[in-house]
């Protein structure tokens, strides 16, 4: 096991290293002279020639990149030039909201996926299974942002039931307040995955489902429950953990459109504000750390997937 | 006379499908006494293992299913009782185990978790009692160690081992009906005497009925006390097994006898094979459903078909003609 | 005879044929726009959010623009941008792959590549991307098949390993044939298949993408008309226009929607096991 951990560690470096390159070059992708970009046309040569100085862009390019990864490693992920703060500061201050509106996305996905995954493969072919493949058809046809504006013109404006946007800390409102602003938000967010988790569910259950120990269990005198969850579902769940990883990262990116829908102060907010202000070294900053969460993540799922499945030897 | 502990009366089990009704098997009959081994052949699609999958309902939930005919069990009907009833009867008075005991047995769970489930299902045993009696049972069906092998998984077992387990969930509850569906197939020659040694074994000792399905008749030789014969869905011959080996008379069970390979130092004997292959139901049009593959198949054999007869004590066969396929057989 | 059976196993397939009537009729309304539209920048004050009518089917904007001209220049937005990614993407995408599949020495390069775009998620590379370019369709595009490269080339390299390891291939090599002969001939025809299954689904996660890009106002820009743009004008006024959310975000649900269907019967038809 240890050994499993130490080896797929160990493969994040080339990925993590090219990511890194990547984000890094993502500045001289600017048509023409990135300061000058940034400081507009209003700006005059001086100005322009002092902000490429304390951006290092007059150095050769390796040097630069060496300087900024150099930086990283420090934990010093560069400056904004709008928000006086840290950038550690910055980006912690914008993910906490980003982070519970994907957290609570995922539980709403799952929580419906789940359940209807498992009857539409014990029904399958049947009326329910043929009512759960038309809603998953539906729900991976509409994007998230277009969900939350039709949610938004019903729930909100139509029926007033839910705020149409915005974003209450629970320190500030109170824990059912924070949940009443990101309950919109995190549907529409989460019904695309829970479609997608459906699908899944029902094809690893169909198959499992089938299976010879599902006869002997049943051959065991085992209840029907628990035949279905203890063993079928348990079976299942190997190919849906690597799903729900997935999708705990399309989360964290559709989180990103769907906080501008609904005003939600997150990093996917930050990622916008600063592009109209041409704040580069804050969406690198930004993108770097989403980068670095994904993989992580992944590897996190690797791990569960291996103790999910005694048959793999992770020696 | 010993006591019968299953008595099937006429079972039919029909599928249905979108569009049709197939049916598989047509107006089976027989019993198992305690203690005896009956062995049910054919090649596969016969209908054998869809007999004794119909005995424990396992097709009610995942399959339009239509029986017809009764299965007495210990003197119930288990055609007629509450569906939700064969949950207690499943594993507990009637047991079965299965031809691949890798993908028979649940490989996320150790062998322990799955050997204790069936005794405290039945048994309502507490965890540290259900754990005595696994150990036990695992030492009954020979596995050394038992205690380590309690908390190993399935693909940690050798093929034998595998198949020892299984039979060791099988027999945890005492079942008066054991159902063996070709327990050895998978398995190595040695392995697989070893394993019809312990079913033998624990027949014995434990004076149940067995059902031994199966396509090969040297098996049922070494350990049947009467076996039956079946083809197309339709049972084509009965009787002890002395008898059928001494007196076949249906020309499909000679087939059957004659394909079991020699141990004779004439090389040049080639295998026997039974002519043609196993026809799909809905070709059949009325006459003897073997017919197609019969040397001795006559017109009449094409057209009418044939009664099931008893020919003599015990001994019945499907077939117009039993002493033609007699002297075939000599 | 495999082509004539593959042409009716999917036309048996009602949802399939569905899928893709729908997106026909979008594409033929969107290349015809000009022949029947009016024009969609065209300007009129006086008729600002009127509502769907008989004079403007889809009613109007803020600026009195008709909205069903603006809706179905979109479409042409979002087919164009779409089928140019497709077709990039795949040709890039399955380059890359045999090459990866077929050169172990690239493979590991390819794949680094492949797997580092792959740790930003799609629509995050998307903005960042578009953030330090210049909006605009033709940005967008080049973004758009920079994301979708990394998932073609995969799913290419895993099919080239199985092909290649046959047989048949090694005595190709034995014999003497050219790497270009054996990748172009032989393995190329066993491994289209499973890209052409992805196909729709490109397109699909395409338009969600140009979409969201035009909404978040990193796309196409104003005054041009696309379904993401027309969708972000139609947000803060849709207390009392609901007509600019529900058609261009109705065009853009059944647009993915055809694509699935069609992408569903494309792979039964193709790759039945894969579910």
């Amino acid at each position: 096991m240890k050994k499993f951990i130490v080896k797929r560690i160990l493969s994040l470096i080339p990925i993590l290293f090219l990511v890194s390159i990547g984000i890094f070059s993502l500045i001289h992708l600017t048509p023409g002279d990135p300061a000058r970009a940034i400081l507009g046309d209003l700006a005059t040569e001086d100005e322009v020639m002092a902000l490429r100085e304390s951006m290092g862009l007059n150095d050769p390019l390796p040097v630069q990149y060496f300087e900024w990864l150099k930086g990283v490693f420090h934990g010093d992920l560069g400056h904004s030039i709008f928000i006086d703060k840290p950038m550690g500061t910055i980006l912690w201050e914008h993910l906490v909201p980003t982070l519970n509106l994907t957290l609570y996305a995922m539980l709403i996905a799952v929580a419906i996926a789940i359940p209807l995954g498992v009857l539409a493969a014990r029904k399958k072919g049947r009326a329910a299974d043929n009512t759960v493949s038309a809603l998953t058809l539906a729900g991976i046809s509409v994007p998230s942002f277009l969900m939350g504006i039709f949610l938004i013109l019903i729930f909100a404006v139509k029926l007033k039931w839910l705020p149409v946007a915005g974003y209450k800390t629970v320190r500030e409102a109170g824990f059912l307040t924070h949940i009443r602003y990101l309950t919109l938000p995190a549907i529409a967010l989460g019904l695309m995955q829970a479609a997608l988790i459906t699908r899944m569910t029902k094809n690893a259950m169909l198959e499992v489902l089938n299976s010879d120990y599902m006869k002997m269990a049943l051959a065991k005198g085992v209840k029907q429950r628990k035949r279905i969850w203890k063993h079928a579902f348990r079976n299942a769940l190997i190919p849906i953990i690597t799903v729900i990883g997935q999708s705990f990262i399309a989360l964290l990116a559709g989180a990103t459109v769907v906080e501008n829908v609904f005003n939600i102060p997150g990093i996917g907010q930050l990622v916008i504000n600063s592009a109209g202000r041409r704040d580069y070294e804050v969406i690198q900053a930004t993108i770097l750390v989403v980068a670095v969460m994904s993989v992580l993540v992944n590897l996190i799922v690797d791990i569960l997937y291996g103790l999910a499945n005694p048959r793999i030897d992770m020696e | 006379m010993a006591e019968r502990v299953l008595e099937v009366e006429n079972l039919s089990t029909s599928f249905k499908s979108k569009k049709k009704v197939t049916r598989a098997t047509d107006g089976v009959s027989f019993y198992v006494e305690r203690g005896e081994m009956v062995g049910i052949v054919g090649e596969s699609g016969c209908g054998k293992s869809v007999t004794s999958q119909s005995i424990m309902r396992l097709y009610d939930e995942q399959d339009e299913v239509i029986y017809s005919g009764s299965v007495l069990f210990e003197g119930q009907n288990l055609m007629e009782i509450p569906y939700k009833d064969m949950d207690k009867i499943r594993g507990n008075r009637i047991a079965m185990i299965f031809q691949d005991a890798l993908s028979s047995l649940n490989p996320v769970y150790t062998v322990g978790n799955q050997l204790m489930e069936a005794i405290r299902i039945h048994r309502g045993f507490h965890r540290k009692e259900a754990e005595a009696l696994a150990v036990e049972m695992l030492r009954k069906v020979g596995i050394p160690e038992a205690g380590k092998r309690m908390k190993q998984y399935l693909h940690e077992l050798s093929g034998g081992m595998r198949q020892r387990v299984m039979i060791a969930i099988a027999l945890s509850c005492k079942p008066r009906l054991l159902i063996a569906d070709e327990p050895t197939t998978a398995l190595d020659v040695t392995v697989q005497a070893q394993i019809m040694n312990l079913i033998q074994e624990l027949k014995q000792s434990e004076n149940m009925g067995v059902i031994l399905i199966t396509h090969d008749m040297a098996v049922v030789a070494e350990n049947c006390d009467r076996v039956m014969v079946m083809y197309l869905g339709q049972m084509v011959e009965e009787s002890s097994v002395t008898e059928i080996f001494d007196h076949p008379m249906h020309p499909y069970t000679i087939g059957l006898i004659r394909s079991i390979p020699q141990m004779s130092t004439d090389t040049s004997q080639e295998l026997y094979m039974i002519a043609g292959s196993l026809p799909l139901l809905s070709q059949i049009e009325g006459g003897c459903r073997f017919a197609s593959r019969c040397p001795y198949a006559t017109d009449r054999c094409r057209a009418e078909e044939p009664e099931w007869t008893e020919v003599s004590q015990g001994h019945r066969v499907r077939c117009h003609y039993p002493v033609a396929g007699k002297k075939l057989g000599e | 005879m495999l082509h004539k059976e593959r042409r009716e196993r999917f036309l048996n397939n009602k949802m399939a044929v569905i899928g893709g009537v729908i997106i026909l009729v979008i594409v033929l309304m969107a290349v015809f726009a000009p022949l029947y539209c009016q024009d969609p920048l065209d300007v009129a004050p006086k008729i600002r959010f009127q509502a769907p009518g008989r004079q403007h089917w889809f009613g109007t904007d803020k600026y009195g623009r008709d909205l069903f001209a603006r809706v179905i220049y979109g479409a042409r937005v979002s087919m164009l941008t779409g089928f140019t990614v497709v077709v990039a993407a795949v040709l890039i995408g399955m380059t890359l792959g045999l090459l990866a599949g077929y050169y172990r020495k690239l493979d590991a390069v390819i794949m680094r590549i492949c797997d580092s775009l792959k740790a930003i998620p799609s629509v995050l590379l998307a903005i960042a991307l578009m953030a330090f370019l210049r909006a605009g369709i033709r940005n967008v595009i080049l973004t758009l098949i920079i994301v979708n490269i990394p998932d073609i080339a995969r799913i290419t390299r895993s099919q080239t390993l199985v092909v290649k390891d046959q047989l048949y291939i090694e005595a190709m090599k034995a014999v003497g044939a050219s790497p270009a002969r054996v990748i172009l001939h032989h393995i190329l025809p066993n491994v289209i298949s499973a890209v052409i299954v992805q196909v729709s689904f490109v397109f699909a996660s395409t338009i969600i993408t140009e979409a969201a890009l035009s909404f978040l106002g990193q796309g196409v820009p104003a005054p041009s008309p696309s379904w993401g743009n027309i969708l972000y004008e139609g947000k803060e006024v849709m207390h009392k226009a609901w007509w600019m959310i529900v058609f261009p975000g109705g065009f853009t649900a059944l647009s993915v929607f055809g694509l699935n269907l069609l992408g569903d019967g494309i792979r039964d038809v193709l790759d039945p096991k894969a579910k």
